[in-house]
């Protein structure tokens, strides 16, 4: 084992006229001090708050204002934010800006890999059918493939369309979704009972919106005693704003609670196709929290559904309401 | 926050070390190492890359299943895991610095908050997020069975969901795994102010997985 | 003037004021189980390289078995007798009542010679055996820069092979080895796991393929021999480092390609497959994004050997360094944007045109270091031995595999030549004529370095000219065959294309022959072998420097470069003796080639 440590630097100018195996590139020992990195991080976060906050802008621009903004704006300014993220992660936290530029020059040069990678790809399934046609022709899913689940040759999202509506002919589970749908009928009377009213038409609602997401993970698990449960609930929520002083709020609950628990749901619910039940859930699987988006789908919705014009999977009114759902 | 006596009759373990014997100094072996590591990391880079490239691909020739899939997922939970991300890179650098500085006990600190953190991304993920959509059937290709989808290439876009946030998953693991060694090692005392390389190399590891989570995050949850 | 130049004294030199003396890597450790156990956990990067170098092998013996097997059923062509007897089929189950189960087998058989080749044996080849090897002595350092992580490497390789192969235990794969998607991931649906093992375990390698390229990379940054600028490494040193930079940048993108096309197969999850909405050409281009650089991988290694081993039998300086050492990162660089040249059939009629027009680029850098090997041979003294015999094998070879390339660039021309025997040929010129022939230079050159002692070189000389007879005789009917539209991939041809089919098989027992004899000489090498002295052909690169076989930690000084590698004409080789070589050697008078770290000195 003989390395030499020591060598006199008269030696290197002589042998090593680059001069960097000996001495050079040790400073990278640069201590990053706690204040850089605590400034760093809170600029990500809020550079995370802004990059959603664009994103909600946007959302609220097109739903409220009815404005279209060109596609690109969102891409743009969800991508450049994370550049400038990624950029400030790079150069403090993994100390790009002290080390050894050859690090950077490396990043560098993957990122260029990166995307003379995206760009060929892009530039052959982008530019397709230019002289035959056949080419450009679509993918078609459930097409060409012979051992897809897909019975008969259907896209795959028709043929979990269909397959839910099978269950859904399934009693225990209609019956569930109708429970959502009379509370929303209180909630509608509910509101024109004044402020009190509005309280509760509030309650509601949520009450509504938790049924039906609870319906669609239902759907798929055995069927809970929607009816019984949902009355419970309801007379809790009585009980809550009757503690929070709310007492005219309450006895609007409350009464809907009674009334529920009356009602024959079976009987109400003869009345609705299949069809029309499906519709609404898929809304209610699309719409989200947002009372206002809601209201909209729903009046949409309910009208077209009185009227049975609603086909199965025209979630028009869904795609306005947008949004999230719960989980 | 615990110094190691500096007059000591016994040296710590970090004191002892001795750079192996084909590097010249032990600056050398950490630029080295570290080198090392970069050429790594741009590996990870390019592994990404193909989820990247696929998403590209994909939203580009059918932007409805994409707009369709981003409003299918939260950007709460989304937002909440960067931020826990970004935390947790802050708490890793931080950890490196308390090495640099032999304030060990807080070095420790900072390591098991990182841990934390990873371990919140992880349960978010899972509780949130792939168990309630794996359940109502949203789920890749031919196991798909979610009834409210219009678009036709709806799965395609929980593949590449899947896919991406999957394997970027098994990464945070991975890390919380090195994270883990680290804090070992570091309570064993391997790990000081002149011989911290390891530490500084799963910083950079861990690093990059936010990194990637920092781009994952708009594109998937973000952009429609 | 004779041999005991300040230079050669350097290698010899035991140790001096430190009075250790290291025996050679080779010496061994107590009995047997403790020399099993030494090699099994070493962090030597010479053991490591040898142990590279013996699987390897390995590998190219059950390749070629599988070669072999192929060309045998395509003596005949396979046919159906109006009664139903079908004939000229070779290999079929002992059940087999139809002449698909036959035509199964050979699918399974070039699947498993293709993939074994390119993934097992041409990618890892030289880098991983004689790479290891001889990058650290060749920059006169101790070791690569992580030495563990080199074992790891080992091992990596090892299991990723092993997976591969068991593929073949559970019945094969029929894929062909570019695994083709949605073909890769419906066929056999019965039984996923083949598949699946097939290409995890190529996968698996790409890792082992990163970490040697990642350690390269770091060692000739980093562990260069003061006095070693940049345009005094050797040029293997350079064609190592490009290939290393494509096997870094290139690999993890077959790494995703392959997970995504697991998960494909395990739970259709359809990003390339149609039925799913995914599309399959988009697995195209993820596969050959990485497949195509690393042809460049395969083929660059190679090409420094050729570099090396040309300018020391020839005994010149070598003629454009600087031209060779960036026409190296030129191909690397080049190689990322070609990749389409592998999809004419399939891509939109823009970018096949953009993507052909951008492969000619690659015949730039080729052709640089064509003409400058030439030129070096050019009025020189060439030693007309293994080594040089192997190198203009290679040049002959190669010339006419990069030519052919340019046909298959062709946009126009490839669509009648795709997926013919011309492709076949192609590949076949550039990867055995070019990459195993230069490794064949290679291992003769650095052999009696590496194991300490000489071979016999008129039967390597024969040797080598029967597998060149072989070679040709087997491919270049090929190209016959595919110009005239013979398909690669069928089990079965019509009549007209027998003659040319029977002369290819002949050709590749020719091959057999040739690697025989091979064989056997390395062998009696290794048995009866006469020592090799320290510097046999006069070579002024750092290995020649250190014993033969180096001792473990190769120098027993670092040593401080003071000249390029290839200054015959004013530089003493180490351990000069013109009885080894009987060159007249330029070195009269000149300078030595390396001098001693100061402290180390008198
Ligand atoms: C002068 C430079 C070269 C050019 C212009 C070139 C061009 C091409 C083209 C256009 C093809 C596709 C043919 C087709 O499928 O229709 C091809 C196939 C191939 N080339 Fe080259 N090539 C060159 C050098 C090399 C080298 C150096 C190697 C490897 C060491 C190589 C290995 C291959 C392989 C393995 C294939 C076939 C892949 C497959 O389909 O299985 N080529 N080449
Ligand atoms: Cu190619």
């Amino acid at each position: 084992m003989s390395h030499a440590p020591a060598h006199t630097p008269e030696v290197f100018d002589e042998t090593d006229p680059h001069g960097q195996h000996l001495h050079g590139q040790h400073e990278s020992h640069v201590i990053v001090g706690p204040f850089t990195l605590r400034t760093v991080l809170i600029v990500l976060l809020m550079l995370t708050a802004l990059t959603v906050g664009f994103a909600q802008a946007e959302i609220a621009i097109q739903n409220w204002l009815g404005i279209e903004l060109p596609w690109w704006i969102n891409v743009v300014g969800a991508m450049s934010i994370a550049v400038v993220k990624s950029l400030l992660v790079m150069a403090f936290f993994m100390q790009l800006k002290y080390d050894n530029p050859i690090n950077t020059v490396l990043m560098l040069f993957c990122f260029f890999a990166l995307g003379l990678f995206l760009m060929f790809s892009g530039l052959d399934l982008f530019s397709r059918g230019l002289v035959y046609d056949f080419k450009a022709g679509p993918v078609i899913a459930g097409g060409t493939g012979s051992k897809v689940v897909t019975a008969d040759g259907k896209p795959m999202v028709v043929a979990a369309a269909d397959r839910f509506k099978q269950k859904i002919g399934n009693p225990e589970i209609k019956e569930a979704l109708l429970v959502a749908d009379a509370v929303e009928e209180f909630a509608e009377e509910a509101a024109k009972k004044g402020e009190a009213g509005e309280q509760a038409a509030k309650a509601l609602e949520e009450h509504v919106m938790h049924l039906r997401d609870l319906h669609t993970i239902m759907v798929h698990a055995p069927a809970l005693g929607q009816q019984g449960r949902s009355v419970k609930e309801l007379e809790a929520m009585a009980a809550a704003y009757r503690g929070k002083g709310k007492a005219a709020a309450a006895d609007i609950l409350a009464e809907s609670a009674k009334a529920l628990g009356a009602m024959k749901m079976a009987e109400r619910g003869a009345s609705y196709s299949i069809e029309q039940e499906f519709k609404k859930l898929g809304e209610a699987a699309h719409g989200g929290h947002h009372a206002a988006a809601h209201t909209a789908s729903n009046t949409a919705d309910k009208s077209r559904a009185r009227t049975g014009v609603s086909g199965a999977l025209d979630t028009e009114g869904a795609a306005a309401a947008t949004k999230h759902e719960g989980h | 926050m615990s110094t190691i006596p500096t007059q000591s009759p016994i040296k710590a373990l970090w004191q002892r070390y001795v750079h192996a014997g084909h590097f010249r100094t032990a600056a050398e072996e950490f630029d080295a190492c570290k080198f090392g590591f970069w050429l790594f990391l741009s590996t990870e880079v390019l592994l990404f890359g193909g989820i990247f490239c696929a998403y590209f691909i994909f939203r580009t020739l059918y932007p409805g299943a994409w707009r369709e899939g981003s409003h299918l997922l939260d950007w709460r939970f989304g937002g909440m895991n960067t931020a826990i991300l970004l935390i947790s890179s802050y708490t890793m650098a931080a950890s490196i610095y308390c090495v640099q500085k032999a304030q060990f006990t807080r070095a420790k600190i900072n390591l098991i908050i990182t841990l934390l953190c990873g371990a919140a991304f992880i349960y978010i993920k899972l509780a949130f997020e792939y168990i309630p959509k794996w359940s109502v059937g949203k789920r890749p290709g031919s196991m798909f069975d979610y009834p409210f989808a219009n678009d036709p290439h709806l799965p395609l876009w929980w593949s590449v969901y899947y896919c991406g946030t999957s394997i970027h998953a098994a990464h945070v693991i991975i890390g919380m795994i090195l994270i883990a060694r680290v804090l070992y090692r570091t309570h064993k005392g391997c790990y000081g102010p002149t011989h911290y390389t390891m530490v500084e190399v799963t910083g950079l590891y861990w690093h990059l997985v936010d990194l990637i989570w920092i781009f994952l995050f708009p594109l998937l949850y973000l952009i429609h | 003037m004779a041999g005991h130049t300040q230079a050669a004294h350097a290698g010899h030199a035991h140790g001096g004021g430190h009075g250790e003396h290291h025996g050679s890597y080779l010496e061994r450790k107590g009995g047997l189980i403790h020399t099993i156990w030494d090699w099994a956990t070493t962090v030597d990067h010479k053991k490591i390289g040898v142990m590279y170098l013996f699987a390897i092998l390995f590998m190219f013996f059950l390749g070629g078995v599988a070669a072999l097997a192929v060309r045998f059923e395509l003596l005949e062509p396979v046919r159906v007798a109006a009664d139903g007897t079908i004939s000229g089929q070779f290999f079929k189950p002992a059940d087999a009542s139809s002449i698909s189960a036959g035509n199964n087998i050979y699918n399974r058989l070039f699947t498993l010679h293709g993939a074994i080749m390119v993934f097992m044996v041409i990618v890892p080849s030289v880098p991983a055996s004689l790479g290891n090897f001889f990058l650290p002595l060749m920059i006169g350092a101790k070791d690569v820069a992580f030495p563990r992580l080199n074992l790891l490497s080992w091992y990596v390789y090892v299991a990723g092979s092993i997976f591969a192969v068991s593929s073949i235990i559970l019945g094969g794969v029929d894929t062909g080895w570019t695994f083709y998607a949605p073909y890769s991931t419906t066929t056999d649906s019965e039984m996923n796991s083949k598949v699946v093992f097939m290409v995890m375990g190529a996968f698996i390698l790409g890792f082992s393929s990163i970490l040697t390229g990642l350690n390269f990379i770091v060692t000739v940054h980093k562990l260069r021999a003061p006095g070693m600028g940049w345009f005094d490494m050797p040029l293997f040193i350079w064609a190592v480092y490009s290939s290393a930079i494509i096997q870094v940048l290139a690999t993890p993108v077959i790494g995703i390609t392959l997970l995504l096309l697991t998960f494909e197969r395990i739970f259709r999850i359809g990003i390339f497959d149609p039925a799913l909405g995914g599309d399959p050409v988009l697995y195209q281009h993820f596969f050959w994004f990485y497949s195509h650089p690393v042809v460049y991988v395969m083929i660059l290694p190679g090409m420094g050997i050729i570099s090396d081993v040309l300018a020391v039998q020839a005994h010149k300086k070598i003629f454009g360094y600087r031209a060779i050492a960036f026409a190296s990162l030129g191909i690397a660089a080049v190689s990322f944007i070609v990749w389409g040249h592998h999809m004419f059939t399939s891509m939109s009629e823009l970018a096949s045109t953009v993507f052909s027009a951008l492969t000619f680029l690659v015949a730039i850098p080729t052709a640089v270091k064509m003409f400058n090997w030439i030129g070096t041979l050019y009025k020189s003294s060439i030693a007309l031995n293994a080594p040089m015999v192997y190198t203009l094998i290679f040049l002959f070879l190669f010339a006419i595999g990069g030519l052919t390339g340019l046909p298959l660039g062709t946009l126009s021309t490839d669509l009648h030549l795709h997926d013919s025997y011309f492709v076949v040929a192609h590949f076949h010129y550039v990867m055995m004529g070019g990459t195993i022939m230069a490794l064949m230079a290679g291992i003769h050159h650095w052999w009696p370095k590496m194991f300490g002692k000489m071979y016999n070189d008129k039967v390597a000389i024969i040797a080598a000219l029967i597998v060149f007879a072989g070679f040709n005789l087997t491919f270049m009917t090929q190209f016959l065959l595919g110009a005239q539209g013979m398909p690669r991939r069928y089990a079965s041809y019509v009549d007209e294309f027998q003659t040319l089919h029977r002369w290819s098989t002949y050709g590749s027992w020719l091959l057999l022959v040739g690697f025989l004899i091979h064989l056997f000489n390395f062998l009696a090498s290794l048995a009866v072998g006469k020592k090799a002295p320290a510097n046999p052909w006069g070579g002024l690169t750092l290995e020649w420097v250190a014993d033969s076989p180096p001792s473990e930690h190769n120098f027993d000084h670092e040593p401080i470069v003071r000249n390029g590698p290839y200054d015959f004409d004013t530089v003493v080789p180490p351990h000069w003796d013109p009885k080894d070589y009987p060159i007249p050697a330029p070195a009269a008078g000149g300078r030595p080639m390396i001098a001693h770290s100061p402290d180390k000195q008198q």
